[in-house]
């Protein structure tokens, strides 16, 4: 998979999260694992693809692209972020990679508010880098202006703001077969929230991949639904 | 906002809402980008595609000539009807403009070409 480049002179770069550590080991994690997955698989149906926070598009501008890592099946991206800006970067970063614009499509949405599917089809492939950093009421706040930027990586008191709701209803969005990949830190506790958050609402959790990036150890999560499971 | 993203967006994450679609489209502004035909990716993503809303977008937003009412038979192997396909899905794009919900009258406004689905805490719980 190639790493999409992210256009400079967009005029948005500073006020939408720039790729870090967390997205590129994201983009790792899916490299390896949809290969896996959809080895074998014969379907010849678009496969339906949902990133929850787009951020730039560096996500969904790669996974637009990789029919080779989904055994030649061709994917539809719909990327969701809730900063304006944010949409208009990830279409912008699609062009500038040469995805084909019927591939990549930006709407701007909260991803907690997923308790009921806003889209008419449910999805093969959810990805979700969320905001997972714990922060203190008061603690590093920014003025207004940076506070869509601060939603992209604030996740509350601790760090589970955004996630715990998220991981409770996003099954409503995810194919009876579908795969969930969501980016963790040791911060979340993920071994928690795969016991207490994910498998009461039907989830089952695997870590894929791990690194230490700093002072931060990432994993990279896959969850599937109980009992319908192919993989 | 391509054609293509209205025929897949409803309204139902609203509370209340039993089937939240189609939304209606009003468009203030509609900008034609021509983009990349292939017809292996139109072609697989007609069976997901409701072609009445489609049909009913065309003619609401001034393009009543883009694609006939019903689908073809032999879609698949009509080049001619899926580049109409291919053009109203995917190169009309609503630049301004609004959505609205056909239960609450809700409106989810289309800026830049993004639309805007973002509801508050109270309309969701």
């Amino acid at each position: 998979m190639e790493t999409p480049i992210i256009p400079s002179d967009t005029g948005l770069n500073e006020l939408v999260y720039e790729p870090a550590e967390d997205s590129f080991l994201l983009l790792d994690a899916l490299e390896q694992d949809l290969v896996k997955s959809f080895q074998g698989n014969l379907s010849e149906d678009v496969v339906n693809v949902l990133e929850v926070g787009c951020g730039s598009g560096i996500i969904s501008t790669a996974i637009a692209k990789s029919e080779k890592l989904l055994n030649g099946r061709l994917p539809c991206v719909f990327a969701l972020d809730v900063n304006p800006n944010a949409c208009l970067l990830t279409e912008k970063t699609g062009e500038a990679n040469q995805v084909a614009t019927s591939s990549l499509h930006a709407v701007l949405f909260d991803g907690r508010h997923c308790s009921r599917n806003p889209f008419r089809v449910q999805f093969d492939i959810i990805i979700c880098n969320p905001p997972y950093v714990p922060i203190l009421p008061g603690e590093n706040t920014e003025d207004e202006n940076s506070g869509l930027l601060q939603q992209s990586w604030d996740g509350g008191p601790d760090g589970n703001r955004f996630i715990c709701p998220f991981l409770s209803n996003v099954h409503h969005l995810l194919n009876d077969d579908g795969l969930l990949y969501m980016l963790l830190s040791t911060w979340n506790d993920p071994e928690m929230l795969v016991k207490d958050v994910a498998l009461p609402n039907g989830l089952n959790g695997v870590e894929v991949i791990k690194r230490t990036a700093g002072r931060e150890r990432l994993s990279v999560w896959k969850f599937q639904k109980i009992g319908l499971s192919s993989v | 906002m391509k054609l293509f993203t209205h025929n897949m967006l409803t309204s139902k994450m609203i509370k209340n809402v039993k089937v939240g679609y189609p939304l209606k489209l009003n468009a203030a502004e509609v900008k034609v980008t021509p983009s990349e035909f292939r017809s292996t990716y139109v072609s697989r993503m007609l069976p997901k595609i409701d072609w009445g809303v489609l049909y009913e977008a065309t003619q609401s937003i001034g393009h009543a000539e883009a694609i006939p009412s019903s689908i073809s038979d032999d879609y698949e192997k009509n080049e001619d009807f899926l580049r109409k396909a291919h053009h109203a899905l995917f190169e009309i794009e609503v630049i301004n403009g609004e959505m609205i919900c056909p239960e609450t009258g809700r409106k989810f406004p289309i800026k830049d070409g993004i639309p805007n689905m973002l509801v508050n805490e109270d309309e969701v719980n």
